[in-house]
């Protein structure tokens, strides 16, 4: 007989926001519950909201109703669940959860009874029920949650069920307070069963084996059909689930942002304040008087900015910036609203709108009704300075960093799911070993298989199948970049805060994509290497040359700025310093500074997939007519000749030709960014192409528009960041052209930053006509530094400093150059001991690095002298030891280079191919400057140190490679199945020998290898690090 | 003098530590004068032994078959000083050096891994170019002591015979063995507990003398004809209590015959393990708690494996599984339990699991086993074990049938949905 199918909703559910309690992604438990035909689910991560925003962006597309909640467990009672039913409840308990976790360590909580003793205003309360709940819990909760208590137990099937459903109605019974059905689900289906072992036994980090009662002795704590509940409750129960849901009204969509108040003074309001900073901007911006087309463009935005009331966001991120510019930190806003004349006047950003031909309202519209987005960059050794000003402006209350859910990647998913499975420890690392830098998200079976693992050994087995299920689970939060979530009242009461890794940090429980889905601000300040390398130029262009720049006052389209991008000479340019970059940019040729914009943001793997790199070519070339299907879509796509390029062409192309709302349009770029993980572009697909048909348009043109919105995928780039970036390019070109020895000094003086070692660069500027002088303890500076050119008028020289040294510290270097300036160049090794106060580690790190050659002579006299100075000799004054010298060989040619690789990353000397020349020649490789000679298609040979590694996401499997000789590099393109084949060599050799076919096109040459051969061996010694990128 | 050195290169300290053990008792056979002093290695001072082995390719013949035989993998130097022989041994290579005047030219070559050196001092001879103790012997002495520190250099000297190289001597390690021969073989059994009785109270006696227990206790009984024969006691913690030991004893000897008689006896202690230190703690709380109960029961469990044999005897112990058939475990005696501090808090088991689950039929979907059965329990769902390839899924009951009798008895959630009889509750 069939039980009727009452009518339910899940009020305790987990996901794996729960941290490996959880087996199943909100959206799974969403669409579960959605299927079995519940009218409402409650998401009740414990002590958490992190994954009610990626709920809610489920429920709200399948139509079901979700209640927001959290489960709490006492550390001194009983175990009950929250339920926000309107706004106000909501605040409290996300109070509640930030208090809990403020009086815990990262990643912990910590709440009492008396934690809950006031109650939690408004919200609903359930208690669960278990065999032994005692009569006091209930009413202790009745107390603290009058009319607002519920007692509530879920079916196990563990033999107790009678107990606790007896122990509940009868609890019931005495204190008045109603029975609710639930489940407590950890999964949204009963399959799930062995992932939520896996995950309890991650938890306590202990074998599956060794688990024992730890485990669930079954898979019952799943989203179950209405059917089987109705057999295991009284009807009641389960009607009162429903009673529940209905109390419950408030929805995330309720949430709305209030922006920080005190930037605006007293006697004006916000647009009064953001207009009149924006005039005296103009004024400064443009001292000979504001042109009329500005004027009108600025009364423009603000009408719009007005009509959003976007004016304190505005004015928040003039406030940081503002900040930035009165320390002398560098800084550079890009976004969909920075590209506007009010952001140029706010200083916000230097790119001259007009310069740019931008339209502001192509990245801002009314209609479209998406908040404002202005990313800052900062120079990245400097940024703390800012985040730190935005704490102490707005305190920590308001103040928070957005969080980026630490999800798990192939590698971390096996070693954990492994170990749990109790994988002998040294298989696991073989496993975890298998999976280089270049599988990207998923398990390769092959891989494991090449590894000489069987993957079809049922523990193999059973680990491969786990981790691949595990991957993308959350595991940690862990704070963003740079994301800034600031707000007018307590940020608590908007979104849950906790501590982050970092001290004096905290992060809300949403990571950006949350924000986004509720349309919530932030601010982004982000770090960026250039930025610093740029301000370090200017500085030394004043130093050096006498001529004082700001960002805004490189001179514009200089064309001898646009002949050096065009040979593609970019090494240490910001963006087009790459491979990639540097094969496009002699195709492309760019002479102006929107040509800029579209060189970065066509080397992507968007463009490329989509396959719009060749006819945008063809097209420039005039190889292509260039023609449009209609007026509208001319409108959009004629600044990039009719091909889409950036990402807001692809959106706006789904309005103008398809007839989607801009909601909808915002909808798809969305699913583009996901749907490489989860697919989900089908229903778009159809929309699209009906819209196109029905619009007139034909389906080729449909179909094409539809692929390259695919290609975009999550890679497309926004237009409104390709033109910030642009003036970077520009400006770092331009400082590169005129004045190589400051660029490269700067370069290094940022680094770690950018694609190239700090080897490349010197090479490059040495190259260019740099001198370069080493490292000397009797002429070095902490930093790299400038010294005049014997010559007049030549390039100031290049000294290296002491910062490039591996192993020594900054404050003894920094003692070393104060005794120096104050006492003159130091006479020997125990004047500069004594004087610096040097310990030996730093003197032997200087003598590694051959430092101390003018006062010691080789480095193994170095050496025995560093030796020689007393242990305590620094500290007492006293004279030097007369001792005999000792005889010691000077070092060879090659012993040194190794020391110079080890401690400098670098030589000066003979490159370390020079020195193995004999050898590769008898191997039959030449040196690459026999390559210029060498004609298209023919058989070539060439070795190398591998400096770079590359394979870009779009490149479908190719790997490229940049070999280093003594001549130059040469740049190696590997096919996908030789790559595969000889993995191995591709991923770890040092030195690398190419036989391949010669491929010119013009300028741009490239190896396409054929074999590869390993002969890191002849070495030694020698460590060569490659910069991998993926 | 002449020193041999045998270096055992093994990264794994406590067999080094075992094997040079091994390897010093064993040289005994070639010269009293042993030394464990210098790391890893054995020195034997052979200059002494030289004549009675007739030279030194002979006796460098005996050492390495004696060497296979141990089967310890084994560097050996030749030289006129303890530390120069050491380094030779290090090196690896065995070219002897007979002669002082020889040792700068031998040990020249000699790589400075060979001297045992910090991480520190390493990286400043590498900075200071030098690979061989030949240059390294080149710079000055009173220099290279300041920079390097003097351990390294006093080395050297003591390699090249600059400086005394004493070594301490080693002797062979304490352990007790009494023997006893007798007048007139012995045949009866019952004749042999006074005298072997006698053995342990010297035994007992030594050990109260250097406060220390053993484990274990060898008597070797010679017979007039044939193989003799060893009969070992053991205690769970050390012991020197000697009534015990002779109770023990008394249980192996029974049963034991021998046509022929016992013309002596031979008594071999184990290891002598320090009385009061070497029992854990735990144990000594629970004496302390409950002495009489402990003591009964290990007494009991030592005579069960005396008369039984140790191997014969196992305990019963509750093992965290939620599987039923896997939530027991044997255990030896003396090991300790794995305990579970997580007590489940499950239904009833019965007392007696089968072994195999026994298939039941069933009749209109009703499971029978001495007729119907009837179902007295909700349901209790066990699924589990996936991750060992036996994963269950099963939905246990307590169940009754006609004649009374109460089983545990699932169904299988899986395949056939069948019916199995499990346990049997008393």
């Amino acid at each position: 007989m069939q039980a009727p199918t009452p009518a339910y909703a899940e009020l305790h559910c987990l996901s794996n926001f729960s941290f490996l309690q959880g087996a199943s992604h909100p959206e799974e438990l969403v669409h579960r519950a959605q299927a079995l035909g519940y009218r409402a689910l409650a998401m009740t991560d414990e002590c958490s909201l992190a994954g009610v925003v990626r709920a809610h962006a489920a429920a709200r597309d399948c139509g079901l109703q979700l209640i927001i909640g959290s489960t709490i467990r006492l550390e001194d009672g009983p175990e009950i669940v929250l339920l926000a039913p309107d706004r106000h409840a909501y605040g409290r308990l996300s109070a509640l959860i930030a208090l809990g976790r403020s009086q815990a360590s990262k990643g912990q909580y910590h709440l009492c009874r008396s934690d809950l003793q006031a109650g939690i205003p408004g919200c609903l309360a359930l208690l669960v029920i278990r065999g032994d709940t005692p009569e006091a819990d209930a009413r202790w909760l009745a107390g603290c949650f009058p009319d607002r208590a519920w007692l509530t137990t879920s079916i196990r099937h563990d033999g107790h069920d009678d107990l606790r459903l007896a122990r509940c109605r009868h609890l019931a019974r005495l204190t008045g307070l109603p029975a609710v059905a639930s489940t407590g689900a950890v999964m949204h289906r009963r399959s799930r069963r062995a992932l939520q072992d896996t995950l309890t036994a991650i938890r306590h980090n202990r074998p599956l084996s060794a688990m024992g009662h730890e485990l669930a002795s079954n898979g019952e704590r799943h989203l179950r059909p209405r059917r089987q509940l109705a057999r295991a409750y009284p009807p009641e129960m389960l009607a009162e689930s429903t009673r529940i849901a209905r109390r419950c009204s408030f929805s995330l969509d309720e949430l709305r942002y209030e922006y920080p108040e005190e930037l605006v003074p007293p006697g004006h309001d916000p647009p009064s304040w953001l207009r009149s900073l924006v005039e005296s901007g103009a004024r400064a911006r443009w001292p000979d008087g504001v042109p009329d087309k500005v004027s009108r463009a600025i009364e423009h935005e603000l009408g719009l900015i007005r009509s959003l009331a976007y004016e304190p966001y505005f004015l928040t991120v003039h406030d940081i910036v503002a900040f930035a510019r009165r320390k002398g930190i560098l800084c550079q806003g890009r976004g969909s609203a920075a590209n506007s004349t009010v952001c140029y006047c706010l200083g916000i950003t230097a790119v001259d709108p007009d310069r740019a031909s931008l339209l502001f309202e192509r990245f801002i519209s009314k209609e479209r009704n998406e908040p404002p987005d202005i990313d800052v960059d900062f120079e990245h050794d400097r940024r703390e300075e800012v985040i730190q000003y935005v704490y102490r402006k707005y305190g920590r209350h308001r103040a928070a960093l957005a969080a980026t859910v630490i999800c798990y990647r192939p590698r971390s998913a096996l070693r954990d799911v492994g170990k749990a499975l109790g994988l002998d420890p040294v298989l696991v690392e073989r496993l975890a070993g298998s999976i280089q830098w270049w599988d990207g998200q998923r398990v390769d079976v092959e891989r494991v298989r090449e590894n000489g693992i069987d993957p079809d050994e049922p523990l193999v087995h059973r680990t491969l199948t786990l981790a691949a299920a595990i991957i993308g689970f959350p595991r940690h939060l862990s704070q963003h970049v740079g994301g800034f979530v600031i707000s007018q009242g307590p940020l608590s009461e908007l979104v849950p805060t906790e501590n982050a890794a970092m001290p004096g940090r905290s992060i809300i429980q949403w990571d950006k994509d949350d924000l986004e889905t509720l349309g919530l601000l932030k601010v982004d300040c982000l770090a960026l290497g250039m930025l610093s390398a740029i301000r370090r130029a200017l500085a030394l262009i004043e130093q050096q040359h006498g001529r004082t720049l700001a960002l805004s006052d490189i001179p514009a389209e200089d064309p001898a700025v646009y002949d050096m991008l065009c040979r593609a000479d970019t090494v240490g340019v910001f963006q087009v310093e790459s491979r990639a970059q540097m094969a496009m940019l002699p195709r492309l040729r760019p002479r102006t500074f929107y040509d800029l914009v579209i060189e970065i943001s066509i080397v992507r793997p968007g463009p490329i997939q989509g396959d719009m790199v060749h006819p945008y070519l063809r097209r420039r070339d005039g190889q292509q007519a260039v023609d449009y299907p209609s007026d509208e879509v001319r409108a959009v796509l004629e600044r990039t000749l009719g091909v889409p390029i950036f990402q807001e062409q692809v959106m706006q192309l789904a309005v103008v030709a398809a007839g989607f709302t801009p909601g909808e349009a915002d909808q798809l770029r969305r699913a583009m960014a996901a749907w490489k993980k989860r697919g989900g572009l089908g229903p778009f697909r159809d929309r699209l192409l009906d819209g196109m048909q029905a619009r007139g348009y034909s389906p080729a043109f449909a179909d094409r528009l539809f692929q390259q919105i695919c290609g975009f995928g999550e890679y497309g780039f926004p237009e409104s960041h390709a033109a910030s970036f642009a003036l970077l390019v520009y400006v770092s070109a331009w400082i590169k052209h005129h004045y190589p020895a400051v660029f490269v000094c700067a370069l290094l003086n940022s680094q770690p930053m950018g694609f190239y070692a700090p080897a490349q660069l010197v090479r490059d500027a040495r190259q260019h006509g740099v001198a370069v002088r080493s490292v000397d303890v009797n002429h070095s500076d902490w930093d790299c530094s400038l010294e005049a050119a014997p010559g007049e008028g030549e390039q100031p020289a290049l000294r290296l400093g002491l910062r490039m040294i591996n192993g020594l510290g900054e404050a003894p270097a920094q003692r070393l150059c104060r005794s120096r300036r104050d006492e003159g160049p130091f006479r020997d090794v125990n004047d500069l001991a004594r004087r610096a106060q040097l310990d030996r580690g730093a003197l032997r790190a200087l003598a590694d690095a051959g430092a101390l050659a003018a006062i010691s002579g080789h480095r193994r006299q170095a050496w025995w002298q560093v030796l020689g100075v007393a242990d305590d000799g620094p500290l007492l004054k006293n004279a030097p030891i007369r001792e005999p010298a000792a005889d010691l060989p000077a070092p060879e040619e090659g012993e040194d280079l190794i020391s110079d690789y080890a401690s400098l990353g670098l030589t000066l000397g003979r490159h370390p191919m020079a020195l193995l020349r004999d050898q590769l020649r008898a191997r039959g490789y030449r040196p690459s400057a026999t390559l210029e000679s060498t004609g298209h298609r023919r058989i070539a040979r060439a070795a190398g140190l591998v400096t770079n590694r590359q394979r870009p996401g779009a490149a479908g499997g190719v790997v490229f490679l940049t070999l280093e000789d003594e001549d130059g590099s040469v740049n190696v393109v590997v096919w996908k199945d030789l790559a595969e084949r000889q993995r191995r060599v591709v991923v770890g050799a040092q030195l690398l020998g190419v036989v391949g076919i010669w491929e010119r096109r013009g300028t741009v040459c490239h190896l396409v290898a054929g074999r590869l051969e390993d002969h890191s061996h002849l070495l030694g010694a020698l460590q060569v690090r490659s910069r991998d990128f993926h | 003098m002449l020193w041999l050195c045998l270096f055992a290169d093994d990264p794994n300290r406590e067999r080094q530590a075992d094997s040079l053990q091994r390897l010093a008792n064993w040289a005994l056979e070639f010269t009293p004068r042993i030394s464990l002093n210098l790391p890893g290695s054995v020195l034997l001072e052979i200059g002494g032994s030289l004549h009675y082995f007739r030279g030194l390719e002979a006796l460098r013949q005996r050492v390495q078959k004696g060497l296979e035989k141990l089967g310890i993998p084994i560097h050996t130097g030749i030289a006129p000083t303890p530390t120069a022989a050491w380094l030779i041994a290090r090196a690896g290579g065995d070219t002897p050096i007979i002669h002082r005047r020889d040792l700068p030219e031998g040990l020249a070559p000699l790589p400075l891994g060979v001297l045992s050196v910090e991480q520190r001092q390493a990286k400043a001879l590498q900075g200071l170019g030098c690979r061989t103790i030949g240059e390294l012997r080149r710079l000055p002495v009173a220099g290279l002591t300041r920079r390097i520190g003097r351990h390294v250099v006093e080395t050297l000297q003591k390699a090249h015979g600059e400086r005394p190289d004493p070594q301490p001597e080693w002797k062979p390690a304490q352990s007790f063995e009494a023997h006893l021969d007798f007048a007139d073989p012995v045949t009866d059994h019952q004749q042999l507990h006074t005298p072997l009785g006698g053995l342990i109270d010297r035994l007992c006696t030594e050990l109260r003398r250097q406060d220390a227990g053993i484990l274990r206790v060898h008597i070797t009984l010679t017979p007039t004809r044939g193989d003799a024969r060893t009969l070992t006691v053991g205690v769970l913690s050390p012991s020197r209590d000697a009534e015990h030991l002779k109770a023990l004893l008394q249980q192996r000897l029974e049963g034991q015959t021998s046509a022929d008689g016992i013309i002596g006896a031979h008594l071999q202690s184990g290891p002598l393990r320090s009385f009061n230190n070497d029992s854990p703690p735990l144990d000594l709380l629970d004496a302390l708690a409950d002495d009489s109960a402990q003591n009964d029961w290990q007494t009991l469990v030592e005579l069960l494996g005396h008369r039984l044999g140790e191997a014969q005897l196992s305990l019963v112990d509750a093992y965290p599984d939620h599987r039923p058939e896997r939530a027991w475990r044997y255990r030896r005696p003396g090991d300790s339990s794995p305990g579970d501090e997580h007590r489940p808090d499950h239904p009833p088991r019965p007392g007696w699991l089968l072994e195999t689950p026994l298939s039941l039929d069933t009749r209109q979907g009703q499971p029978h086993y001495h007729g119907a059965l009837v179902l007295e329990s909700p349901a209790e769902r066990i699924e589990s074990g996936w991750w060992d390839g036996e994963d269950v899924a099963r939905d246990y009951y307590i169940a009754r049938n006609p004649r009374g009798q109460r089983l545990w008895v699932y169904r299988d959630r899986r395949g056939g949905r069948r019916w199995y009889l499990h346990g049997l509750f008393a």
